[in-house]
Formats: structure tokens, sequence, C-alpha cells
């Protein structure tokens, strides 16, 4: 009983992420846009707080779907993000970690 | 009647201003008898209306939301008393901000990434129970007495001055003598990098040099000895 009800929520998630997963993209997506632009200067106050608020919903969501890597790090950008002074280096390091556990899970999600 | 109560569906309104978030709850929730749902708001606002126009049983609130933070909410909602039972749906939270959840009248915490908990949790607070920590509690006040002990015992230095795992390394390394090259290197990050935190940690303890900040982290713990 309980090993079906683990099975029907994974196949529930999995229907989720396939419909989301753009979603998912585009916010990874803000996020490289932000760290990119915190290396050659430093940040307006809208790209600061789209930067934020994509990395607060990505830990949101990661965690939803079993990421929880991934979710850690969106938290840990989301955190970095929130001082007067971001270290694009460190942001740099932890948005690699997530966007390979998200393509990971990708692969083996969509598989 | 019996019969009846038993199948009349527990209606259930999302408040949380992630769309995937909201997909998620929806799609477990429409799976789960005998579970309905009421509506979807985006912000705290937005679920404040919707608990009047939909008259929920259960808000499944999410913390940190725009227009008005899921804490304030809740305050409104429970000073309105208007008979819904609200579970926090959040991806963090802290022991003190769930004692203070408690405290302004939520039933529940439920933690994003154990969303295999929502539907346990919902059922138990049906059942007049609370559900913390992930498990069913009865006894809310024993619950509040261990989050607040814990609150006040368990504050790390580091937690208490909001300082950072790289911080604390850069701690770490300026009170073992190391110039501001020395520790970059150790970090594998630019010079310019440990002034940034260096500034932030400065900001952050009230201390302005290096000698100051280096018996501050001795006194309080912030570095082993």
């Amino acid at each position: 009983m309980k090993r079906a009800a683990e099975h029907e929520l994974k196949a529930r998630l999995r229907e989720v992420w396939m419909r989301t997963r753009s979603i998912i993209e585009e916010r990874i997506s803000v996020l490289e846009s932000t760290v990119s632009t915190l290396q050659s200067a430093p940040l307006s106050a809208d790209q600061r707080a789209s930067g934020i608020s994509a990395a607060h919903k990505l830990a949101g969501s990661l965690g939803m779907f079993g990421l929880n890597d991934a979710s850690e790090c969106a938290r840990s950008i989301e955190n970095a993000l929130s001082l007067e002074t971001p270290d694009s280096e460190e942001l740099k390091q932890l948005l690699a970690r997530l966007r390979t556990a998200v393509q990971a899970h990708k692969v083996a999600t969509e598989a | 009647m019996g019969a009846s109560t038993k199948t009349k569906p527990v209606k259930v309104l999302i408040a949380d201003d992630d769309p995937i978030v909201r997909q998620v709850v929806r799609s477990i929730l429409e799976s789960a008898s005998p579970f309905a749902i009421a509506g979807e708001a985006e912000d705290g606002s937005q679920a404040c209306e919707m608990v009047v126009q939909t008259a929920p049983d259960i808000l499944l609130l999410d913390l940190l939301m725009p227009n008005l933070p899921g804490l304030e909410t809740l305050r409104q909602i429970t000073a309105g008393d208007m008979g819904v039972h609200t579970i926090l749906l959040c991806s963090a939270i802290s022991d003190r901000q769930v004692l203070e959840a408690l405290q302004l009248g939520a039933r529940g915490v439920v933690l994003k990434s154990a969303v295999a908990e929502l539907v346990p949790a919902l059922q138990a607070v049906m059942a007049g129970r609370y559900w913390v920590r992930g498990r069913a509690v009865s006894n809310v006040v024993q619950i509040v007495q261990e989050l607040a002990q814990e609150a006040q015992t368990s504050a790390s230095p580091a937690k208490k001055f909001g300082l950072t795992p790289r911080e604390l390394q850069v701690i770490s390394l300026i009170t073992q003598g190391s110039t501001n090259k020395d520790a970059a290197n150790s970090l594998g990050i630019t010079e310019e990098t440990v002034k940034r935190h260096l500034t932030n940690i400065f900001d952050k303890v009230g201390m302005s040099n290096r000698l100051e900040l280096a018996v501050f982290a001795l006194e309080h713990g912030l570095i082993k000895r």
C-alpha cells in the first residue's frame, strides 16, 4: 500500500515536471544572466530582485521534485544575492552545481 | 447523516506565488480522496480574500510571498476567525518561525522537500491534531515548549550573527594570521573577494579590524581554539 502511494506520488511529480520544466529552465537562465552581469558590473536593483526571486522559487520547486542538493544551491544563491557585495565566483560554482543536478534529473526523468 | 459527513470533500486553498508549487500540490491532492481544491492564491492579500470567498477547510500557505508575507497573512486570517485550518508549506523554516506560526494559530508545517507528508498532514489536521516536524502531534503545548527551549539553546554563534560557511572559513584563516592573499589562495578565490567577505563580516559582527575580529571569533566560538 505504501509502495503504491510512493509510486503514485512519483508519477504525479514526473507529470508536473514534464509540464513545468520550461519554467525551471527560464529561472536558471535568469540566474545565469544575473551571475554573468555580476562578473563585469554591479547589479541594478531590478536585476538583483529578479535573481533573488528566481533563486527563491527554484529552492522551493526543486525541493518538491526531490532535487535536494540543487534546492540547497538555489537557497545559497538566494542568500548570496541578498548580500551587499555578492561573491560572483561563489555564485558561479553554486549555479554550475545546480545546473548539473537539474540536468541529471532531466536525463533520469525524461528518458 | 454520518455517511454524508464522511464523504464531504475537504476543501483546500493553495496560496503560493510559484505556479509550479501550486501545480504539484494540486496534482497530489486531486488524486487523494477526500480533498478538493477550493482555489489558488498567488500572494498573501489574495489568500485573505479567497479564504472569505471560498471558505476552505484547509489553507496551505507559503511563508514568503509578495504583498503580504505568510506569517502576516496567517495573523490576519486568525484575527478574522474564519474557521480555516492553516498549514504552512515552505522551503525552509526556522524553529523560531515554527513557534511563531503555531502561536499565530497554524495547525501544521510541511516542507516543500517533503511533499509525501502533505496528505498525512492534512488528514492529521482534519482529525484535530497538529503536524510538526514530520509527525502528527496532539499536545501542541509540549511542541511549543520544546521549540522554545531549542530556540534559546541551539542557536550557534555563526547563525546568531548571520555568517555564511564561506565567511566562517575566511574568519578562520584570518585568525590564524593569513594575509588576504594567503586566504584567497587557500579558498581558490580572488583577493578582492576575500576583501568583500571581510567587509561583510565586519558589518555583521560590528568589528573594524582583523585583530578585533580574531579576538571576537575566539570569544564567541566562531572558530575552534
